[in-house]
């Protein structure tokens, strides 16, 4: 079958949606992002680690909702006492009794932090942080790793129009893991550098991910300190899948700000940002609200989602599952004469070919396995999850082999 | 943007004027190559013609032998240029964007030797038959195709070079060579190098991008701004692979072109 007929409700969908919608599906899922044509444009079920597109051909998914998911789509242990929570109410007049027992286990999972406050998306979270160092440090600018995602907000460059130049004025950027690069940012903005964002390794899209140097959080640490700059750990996507104390544990960081969202509640609306105790006074007096920031859903689901990591086995169960995808991918690659490399955490892992730096392989083995039923993401890193299983790992590495085969035959 | 000519800023009006000169000099030269009427009118002495304004890099189209070129600072090399036997000089650079784009205004032609009227006289039949062509139903897809290619990738690189705030934009998007291809009817290419846009007159053989229209159809459609690029991607009509980031980033430049592209000069100014 080939993508137009594979895809034609996709398609008939984006072209409506193209009148009243602005690019038609915007942001990161447009289709551009992917190989327009060779992947679905529309989800429209899921269960566990599968799901099935508009058209109704079915997946075995990589992409967790861009990392939303870490117990698996429909998870019962996570809906029911969301559905539960909902059917007495989720949005009201003041907080519901749970958000006391979710800030209380959050700040007792993520080592270093004392206090935690809730919010939609992890772009608040980041925001509030920049805005939180500026204050409590009275000075402006924010460092940040060139190629790094913080959110979609103006001030980290998501928009990068001339018009709205002024709003980035506040940071700055240097390559990550240049440890000299970062030393020498510090030391020609003396007095002027608030904070550091750091997310726990680097992720950026369209490059092989990248983990920190051993030296990199000490050296971090130690600018910061000698700047009196905060530094913030934004785990938005590790989000206890690396650690289940956070993903600085792993990496040896001590950050003062900690930004959480995606995994938390399983795809429920919800992030946190976290801080240390050298930040409360300012959390304290700061005025933090959305509408809808203090919503009981979401933080029932994210206490389940907590329970259900737990008892599905956690941070080794994911390491294990993203050792076995990597081990299989990779081997998969070289039977076929293909440099394929996984780079990143087992848990979060992203593939790359050696020998193509501009990413036309990774378009056709992206676009081979969709056909074939496994949606692994082209240029974004993927995600491992709960509900996925040796069984799943094993049927992903038999499309790809036939995928790499088809590709070496100049197939596809 | 100000959609008039006279009402943009200094900065804005020599972007337009840079493009402007650009785009004439190469879709005249495109056009002769492809359009027998055209050919036909031709002056038989070889010639070049050159298009200047103040502060800006000139432009021109020769002919020899049958064959027409044009160079603007895009070209890739510095062939084909000859000695000018007229230059047409625009005092300003807002005089040169109001006229080139069917506005009032008159260049100075300075006549530097015997071909300079038959020259001018050609340069102006051509210039005209340009937005003909396009404007022409009937007229040859793949020719449509290819000027209104040519005018967006000229343009680009104009813009590129030119408004500074693109500056930041550009030093985000990846170094690297594209190839362009519709179909059966052309495939042609650019390299990118910091703010600088060349343009290649076949594809490269391995480019870091590739930027494919299923038809000339589909690249008219885009070129000319009817079919937003977001839109054909995800409809089919055009397939990007390689260094999409590289490709990304020039439809944003493509997007500031369309805007300098809508600026009116034709009409006067209340
Ligand atoms: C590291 C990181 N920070 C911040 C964000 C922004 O989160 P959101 O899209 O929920 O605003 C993301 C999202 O991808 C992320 O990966």
């Amino acid at each position: 079958m080939n993508g137009v007929e594979r895809y034609e409700r996709s398609r008939s969908l984006f072209e409506r949606a193209a009148k009243v919608i602005p690019g038609g599906i915007y942001g990161s899922k447009a289709p551009g992002f992917l190989v327009p044509g060779a992947y679905p444009y529309y989800i429209e079920s899921t269960k566990g680690c599968r799901m099935r597109d508009a058209d109704g051909n079915e997946y075995i998914d990589y992409l967790c909702g861009y990392g939303s998911q870490i117990v698996g789509y429909g998870n019962e242990r996570v809906d029911g006492p969301a559905l539960e929570r909902a059917s007495r109410g989720d949005l009201l007049d003041q907080p519901a009794p749970v958000m006391v027992d979710l800030a209380e286990r959050l700040v007792a999972s993520v080592e270093g932090s004392s206090w935690a406050v809730f919010m939609k998306n992890g772009t608040d979270s980041t925001t509030l942080a920049y805005s939180l160092a500026r204050v409590r440090t009275e000075k402006p600018m924010a460092i940040m790793a060139a190629g790094a995602y913080h959110g979609a907000a103006n001030w980290c460059g998501a928009n990068p129009f001339a018009a709205l130049a002024s709003d980035r004025e506040g940071v700055l950027s240097f390559r990550y893991n240049d440890l000299g690069g970062l030393e020498r940012l510090f030391a020609e903005n003396r007095g002027r550098i608030a904070c550091l964002f750091l997310t726990p390794y680097h992720h950026p899209t369209f490059k092989p991910q990248e983990l920190p140097d051993p030296a990199l959080y000490e050296t971090a640490r130690r600018l910061c300190d000698a700047e009196g700059a905060l530094l913030v750990m934004d785990d938005i996507r590790g989000n206890f899948r690396l650690h289940s104390r956070g993903s600085h544990v792993r990496f040896g960081a001590k950050p003062d700000l900690w930004c959480m969202g995606k995994a938390l509640a399983n795809g429920y609306p919800i992030s946190a940002l976290l801080g240390a105790e050298g930040t409360r006074a300012t959390a304290n007096s700061f005025f933090i609200t959305g509408t809808y920031w203090m919503s009981a859903v979401p933080m029932v689901a994210a206490m389940a989602t907590m329970d259900e990591m737990e008892r599905l086995g956690g941070v080794p169960r994911l390491e294990s599952l993203g050792l076995l995808l990597k081990e299989g991918l990779e081997s998969a690659g070289r039977e076929s004469g293909f440099g394929a490399r996984i780079s990143g955490p087992p848990a979060i892992p992203f593939l790359t070919f050696d020998e193509d730096p501009d990413l036309y392989l990774n378009q056709r083995f992206g676009a081979a396995m969709a056909r074939r039923g496994v949606f692994l993401h082209p240029h974004h890193n993927w995600f491992i999850s709960l509900a996925h299983g040796e069984d799943d790992i094993a049927e992903t590495v038999s499309r790809a082999r036939e995928a790499f085969a088809a590709m070496r035959a100049g197939r596809e | 943007m100000e959609k008039h000519v006279d009402r943009l800023s200094k900065g804005e009006a020599a972007t337009l004027a840079g493009i402007r000169l650009a785009t004439t000099a190469h879709l005249v030269a495109i056009a002769a190559e492809a359009d027998p009427a055209l050919r036909a009118m031709a002056p038989k002495r070889p010639f070049a013609l050159v298009l200047s304004a103040p502060g800006l890099p000139s432009v021109g189209v020769s002919a020899r032998g049958g064959r027409f070129r044009a160079w603007s600072r895009s070209s890739a090399d510095r062939g084909g240029r000859g000695w000018p036997s007229i230059i047409l000089r625009f005092t300003s650079r807002g005089s040169a964007a109001r006229a080139l784009g069917g506005g009032k205004g008159m260049p100075l032609p300075l006549p530097l030797g015997l071909g300079a009227p038959a020259a001018l006289a050609f340069f102006r039949a051509a210039a005209s038959r340009v937005p003909a062509i396009l404007k022409d139903g009937a007229a040859d897809p793949p020719l449509k195709a290819r000027l209104l290619t040519e005018a967006a990738l000229r343009g680009l690189a104009e813009v590129a070079a030119l408004d500074e705030g693109l500056e930041e934009r550009l030093a985000h998007v990846p170094d690297g060579s594209v190839a362009v291809e519709a179909g059966e009817a052309f495939s042609i290419g650019l390299r990118k190098t910091g703010r600088r846009i060349e343009v290649l007159d076949a594809a490269p053989t391995s480019p870091n991008a590739r930027l494919k229209f299923r038809d000339a159809d589909a690249a008219v459609a885009v070129f000319s701004g009817a079919r937003p690029a977001v839109l054909a991607l995800g409809s089919g009509e055009v397939a990007i692979s390689g260094l999409l980031p590289l490709i990304q980033g020039l439809f944003a430049v493509l997007d500031r072109l369309g805007e300098y592209m809508a600026v009116r000069a034709g009409e006067r100014l209340e």
